[in-house]
């Protein structure tokens, strides 16, 4: 097929205009996520840790926006409590448990998450504390283990093995010099 | 105690019988038959050296074939010498004495040449001794060499011991012109001169290691079933595994004795001394035996197979209805229920049916340590995907056949050798038992002597 003029110019036609509807879908979905804020603060309300999430938009407080708190784990997140409505202030409160447990200083990471809302879109925010446990790692490499290394075995089964195998080679020496025995009885 | 007197001239009947004697044409035969097996699998086995453990088919998933199959078999085997010239000394059995000999040789054949298949499985041979040296104490492979190891001295020095004054009497018989044969018997006799403080010290070591080999003997096949039952596998995560293998053990190495004796007993003519009694009384042995295999063979199978929990279940189903359900069930039925419902008549304990079912029962061991090792490595928890089709399955190359028939060989010919050096029969403890009145009413031995 030969290029003509005018198919070029509907080809570009096309594209130019493909290019703005795209940009322009793009821009709508910006500004709404732009316009809706969440943002996640700690504070201590009568000696109780609390999370507290404000969601705004065009920096005006959202009430009504369900948001759901969550600590972050190695695999997943762990829900805290159920999902907590906005106030007039457009904040989410949530009490922080005592017995949460964290890294080896205690440091956890908080979400506080907005799913699908038709004013906001999704929002999520992340921010570290040290309010968790601090968790002590037992580092057994250097430990008496079954699964350590052969310097490293359970001292009970290194006794039960040798015990067992001098009890029997011991006997089997006492065999080999009745041998003897014998043979130097024969010479006498 | 009195030393026993052995007359050592042509009027002893028993020397005529029992001397050691030279290959005729069929033994000849029969050596060069087994040769040939031995250097086939020697030469398959330069091949596995040059090229690597690649010319078997042992794969990802498979990682243990028949060579370890035969390891399991030759172990069972082994556990016949602990049976008879101990189980049966301590029970008080009189009718074992022709027996001893023949079940020893076989323990030491097969516990030798399970070490040796051992090596033969490793990629890197060379490295054999690091098992030694870089063992863990915790890993049951280090258990089992260690068991393997002490089994094979104790099962040596339990053929050694009671052959030293059958040895004596070789060296005494042996003409001097003779040179190597006398310096040979001369060396083992350990100047045997069958004094009453020589044989006190022999019947002290033979009671002693009666009572050591009985614990050994349960342990060796334990602990080498522990080899599969301390992982977690389809088939193999089973706490019955221990006594499950030395009941399977005991049943096998029974029918390896019966099967050698009766070979023996032909082409030696012996029927004086191995009677028709002898084949009675052990076939049934052979039957309990079977029986009891076939108790732990029904837990083993029956109560996994009411669950058909994930992938025990596949496993399982297999071996009952699918690739393996031919060998699995002739396995049972040819290597189990009909020897025991042969051998429940009377005319089936003839030595001839006991001969022929001993063989079944010793076929269908070797087959069903096969089933032990291999299905359950096809069938791991994680199911075999993106991997070489031929890895889906398992089937020995000719290098593996080869090498694994000329071990089976190889301890045939350690024991035909040992036939051909040595008194099979014991002479010095069945002149015993002559010169000891009221021995063996039971079994009449030695009316048919009379």
């Amino acid at each position: 097929m030969k290029l003509k003029p005018n198919n070029i110019i509907r080809g570009l036609v096309l594209c130019c205009s493909l290019f703005v509807f795209s940009a322009q879908r793009l821009s709508a979905q910006d500004s709404t996520n732009a316009e809706a804020q969440i943002t996640l603060t700690f504070g201590e309300q009568d000696s109780v840790k609390q999370a507290k999430a404000v969601v705004t938009k065009n920096h005006t407080p959202l009430k009504g926006v369900d948001v759901v708190f969550l600590i972050k784990k190695s695999f997943g997140s762990l829900p805290l409590g159920d999902a907590v409505t906005t106030d007039d202030n457009g904040e989410a409160v949530a009490d922080f448990p005592t017995d949460m447990p964290g890294d080896q200083q205690g440091n956890v990471t908080v979400l506080a998450k907005v799913d699908e809302n038709d004013q906001t879109g999704e929002l999520l925010a992340s921010k570290s504390t040290n309010w968790g446990v601090p968790t002590t790692v037992k580092d057994r490499f250097d430990q008496r283990t079954l699964w350590g290394t052969a310097e490293n075995a359970p001292l009970t089964l290194v006794v039960t093995v040798v015990s067992l195998v001098a009890l029997v080679w011991g006997i089997i020496l006492y065999m080999v010099l009745q041998l003897g025995k014998i043979n130097r009885l024969g010479k006498a | 105690m009195e030393p026993v007197k052995i007359k050592l001239d042509k009027s002893n009947q028993l020397l005529t019988d029992l001397m050691p004697k030279k290959f005729n044409a069929s033994g000849k035969l029969w050596v060069g038959f087994l040769l040939v097996i031995v250097v086939i699998g020697f030469f398959a086995y330069i091949r596995q050296l040059q090229k690597g453990l690649v010319v078997t088919d042992m794969r990802d998933f498979t990682s243990w074939g028949i060579y370890i199959s035969n390891f399991v078999f030759f172990v069972a085997i082994s556990l016949v010498g602990s049976l008879v010239s101990a189980i049966l000394k301590l029970t008080n059995v009189k009718w074992r004495t022709p027996l001893v000999r023949i079940s020893e040789i076989i323990a030491v054949a097969a516990i030798f040449f399970a070490a040796i298949i051992i090596i033969v499985d490793m990629g890197r041979p060379e490295r054999f001794w690091h098992l030694f040296a870089y063992g863990r104490i915790q890993s049951p492979i280090l258990w089992d060499v260690i068991v393997i190891t002490t089994y094979l001295v104790v099962s040596s020095l339990l053929l050694y011991i009671p052959l030293l004054p059958d040895i004596a009497i070789c060296r005494d018989l042996t003409p001097e012109s003779s040179k190597f044969k006398k310096w040979f018997y001369t060396f083992f006799a350990l100047n045997w001169r069958g004094t009453a403080q020589q044989y006190a010290l022999i019947h002290k070591c033979i009671n002693v290691l009666a009572v050591l080999v009985v614990p050994l003997a349960l342990g060796i096949h334990t602990v080498t079933s522990w080899l599969f039952a301390t992982t977690y596998r389809a088939g193999w995560d089973s706490s019955n595994f221990g006594p499950y293998f030395v009941a399977g053990a005991f049943q096998a190495g029974c029918g390896g004795v019966i099967a050698v004796t009766y070979v023996l007993r032909n082409h030696y003519n012996l029927k004086k001394y191995i009677t028709t009694k002898h084949f009675d009384n052990m076939a049934k042995l052979l039957v309990l035996l079977s029986l009891v295999y076939l108790y732990f063979n029904i837990n083993e199978y029956l109560v996994p197979g009411y669950k058909m929990k994930t992938v025990d279940g596949e496993h399982l189903k297999s071996l009952f209805t699918g690739h393996y359900a031919p060998l699995f069930w002739s396995v049972q039925i040819f290597g189990m229920i009909v020897p025991i419902v042969v051998m429940l008549f009377k005319k089936g304990r003839a030595p001839l049916p006991v001969f022929i079912v001993s063989l079944m029962v010793v076929v269908g061991a070797w087959f069903k340590r096969f089933l032990i090792v291999v299905p359950t490595l096809l069938h791991p928890f994680i199911p075999i995907q993106n991997v070489p089709a031929s890895w889906h399955t398992y089937m020995p190359t000719w290098e593996e056949w080869a090498i694994t028939a000329a071990s089976l060989a190889g301890a045939l010919l350690v024991i035909t050798f040992f036939v051909r050096l040595f008194p099979i029969i014991s002479i010095w403890e069945m002149t015993e038992e002559q010169q000891t009145p009221q021995i063996d009413e039971q079994t009449n031995l030695y009316e048919a002597q009379a």
